[in-house]
């Protein structure tokens, strides 16, 4: 068997195949090759385990951590680990949860879980985006009107929105603050949530309706002239130095740069 | 970020330890007599926010060394660049004293296991195995440190012992060693080998770190857990191994069950008692 050959087989046995010529050339010494791989398997499955109860640590208080162990060996084998960073591993889990919603008639009582495990990937990713530069207000005020309207702004790398019909914000704080957990029923009007990093924390704060399209209308790449469309956005000139205030909004390009 | 002279120019020496997240506020505000960090460098890629700046806090009193789990230098898929350059960048933005990495394989076809998996000690991975740390030392400028990981599998294929396939690896790739006294423990007791024949057959004129810890007894086999004190066998084998290569600097890591940092602290004493000890010729 070469390196290539035991390096695939190796990797099948991880995935819960079994290789017969992998395990016919490891040597027994006390224990069968099964249970010395079942170690492998047993760390494997231990890190990855490890990664997603640290990111998303109120979808563990919620489902407990028998149905989170369970939960979570099927998720790593269906969503195979492709970065050496463990920190970034766990993306897919709010969609994985959004399906698994649909199939196990025992969540039937927290439709809200992947609108949650959402808000907890973003708050995670957000202690680990990449650094931005301070906006340069000189460059913009240099540049003429016309050149300025057609301005894109640019958000901040670790801003993330959310919207959910579930008080999730509410959720997620009182199990960060271990506090009972609140009353949860779907809301008559959609919740509007974003999580950035602020110098060393990263909040969820609850945004209005028009600041969440606004901000999601930069995401998209609308220009100054767009987003100061009469009528669609009614508050910009009070929410845009908002966003650049609270760093959501860190700078600007012209088109085509 | 601070002007390079901000950082200390201590060098590496004596005990230090493994630095863990749940300790850094402690130590940034006590500042404890630690001789030396080594940080996990996966867990330090971010470029922003709190994790770069309490490093960097860190590394103005502390001298550092950064210690990889996921370059996969074993493995046969194509070296991941990005991952290497990321490792490059932190390097030198907080001047670690050197860079170590592990004897094995991390990855297949893109998948990461994120455990160290076991190489034959074969001459084909040998070959590959040179190849790539040589690519990795040109690219990052200089040696790096390759560990003996502990192990739970050996191959029946192997055609060289463990101790022969490290030696070979580092004078063929010219590399230096990081030797994990504890992984060498728990190998002669997985495998029924000699830890004094790997000690004999390493070059240990090239070890310039030892790794020490606590494994977990699962009773047919110890399990590199990182999450116990150091057992008495392994400090005895520390102790010995100092004999061999005194005031090589050591390092204590616990990665599970992470205790108080004053517990750290008391094991990188143990470790000092037992290398003053091997520079007397006393046993414990």
């Amino acid at each position: 068997m070469n390196l290539f050959e035991l390096e695939s087989a190796f990797f099948q046995e991880l995935n819960g195949q079994t290789n017969s010529q992998l395990q016919d050339l490891i040597k027994p010494a006390g224990m069968t090759a099964n249970e010395r791989m079942d170690i492998y398997r047993s760390n494997t499955f231990g890190a990855q385990h490890s990664a997603l109860q640290q990111i998303f640590p109120v979808c563990l208080q919620i489902l407990g951590d028998d149905y989170f162990r369970q939960v979570a060996r099927i998720y790593i084998l269906q969503h195979p680990s492709n970065q050496p960073d463990l920190n970034i591993y766990g993306e897919a889990w709010p969609r994985f949860l959004a399906d698994l919603l649909k199939q196990k008639t025992e969540l039937a009582d927290l439709p809200y879980l992947s609108d949650l495990a959402l808000l907890e990937w973003q708050n995670h990713a957000a202690y680990y985006a990449d650094l931005n530069s301070d906006f340069d207000f000189a460059a913009l005020g240099e540049m003429e009107n016309q050149e300025r309207a057609r301005v894109r702004l640019t958000l901040n790398n670790s801003l993330s929105l959310l919207v959910s019909t579930f008080p999730i914000y509410a959720i997620w704080s009182a199990h960060h603050n271990d506090a009972p957990q609140a009353e949860v029923a779907a809301i008559s009007r959609p919740q509007y949530l974003c999580t950035y990093r602020d110098q060393f924390q990263c909040p969820v704060e609850e945004i209005s309706q028009e600041q969440y399209e606004t901000l999601t209308a930069i995401a998209d790449r609308d220009s100054l002239e767009q987003l100061s469309e009469r009528d669609r956005f009614p508050y910009l000139d009070i929410n845009l130095p908002q966003f650049i205030e609270k760093g959501w909004v860190t700078g600007f390009f012209a088109p085509g740069q | 970020m601070p002007h390079p002279t901000d950082f200390t120019r201590k060098p590496i020496a004596g005990a230090g330890i493994g630095l863990r997240s749940q300790h850094v506020a402690q130590i940034l505000s006590e500042q404890p007599a630690v001789p030396w960090f080594e940080i996990l460098t996966d867990n330090h890629f971010a470029t922003g926010g709190i994790i770069p700046t309490q490093l960097q806090a860190i590394r103005t009193s502390y001298p550092l060394t950064m210690h990889s789990v996921g370059m996969s230098l074993g493995s046969v898929d194509p070296l991941n660049w990005d991952y290497i350059k990321q490792i490059k960048q932190l390097a030198e933005e907080f001047e670690a004293s050197w860079i170590s990495e592990h004897i094995c394989f991390t990855s297949f076809s893109n998948q990461y296991s994120h455990d160290l998996l076991p190489l034959p000690y074969t001459e084909e991975a040998l070959g590959h195995l040179v190849d790539r740390i040589c690519q990795v030392q040109e690219f990052l400028g200089q040696r790096i440190l390759m560990e003996n990981a502990s192990r739970y599998v050996s191959y029946t294929h192997s055609t060289i012992s463990e101790g022969e396939f490290v030696a070979a690896m580092a004078q063929r790739a010219d590399c230096d060693l990081l030797l994990d006294v504890n992984n060498a423990y728990v190998n002669q007791f997985n495998h029924d080998v000699s830890v004094q024949q790997l000690l004999k057959d390493l070059p240990l004129e090239r070890v310039r770190e030892v790794h020490l810890a606590g494994f977990e007894d699962r009773g047919r086999f110890l399990l590199d857990a990182h999450n116990n004190p150091i057992s008495a066998p392994v400090l005895e084998l520390y102790r010995q191994t100092m004999a061999l290569i005194p005031d090589t600097p050591t390092l204590i890591e616990w990665d599970n069950d992470i205790p108080e940092l004053e517990v750290l602290m008391a094991e990188a004493q143990r470790a000092e008692n037992a290398a003053q000890q091997a520079s007397k010729g006393q046993h414990l």
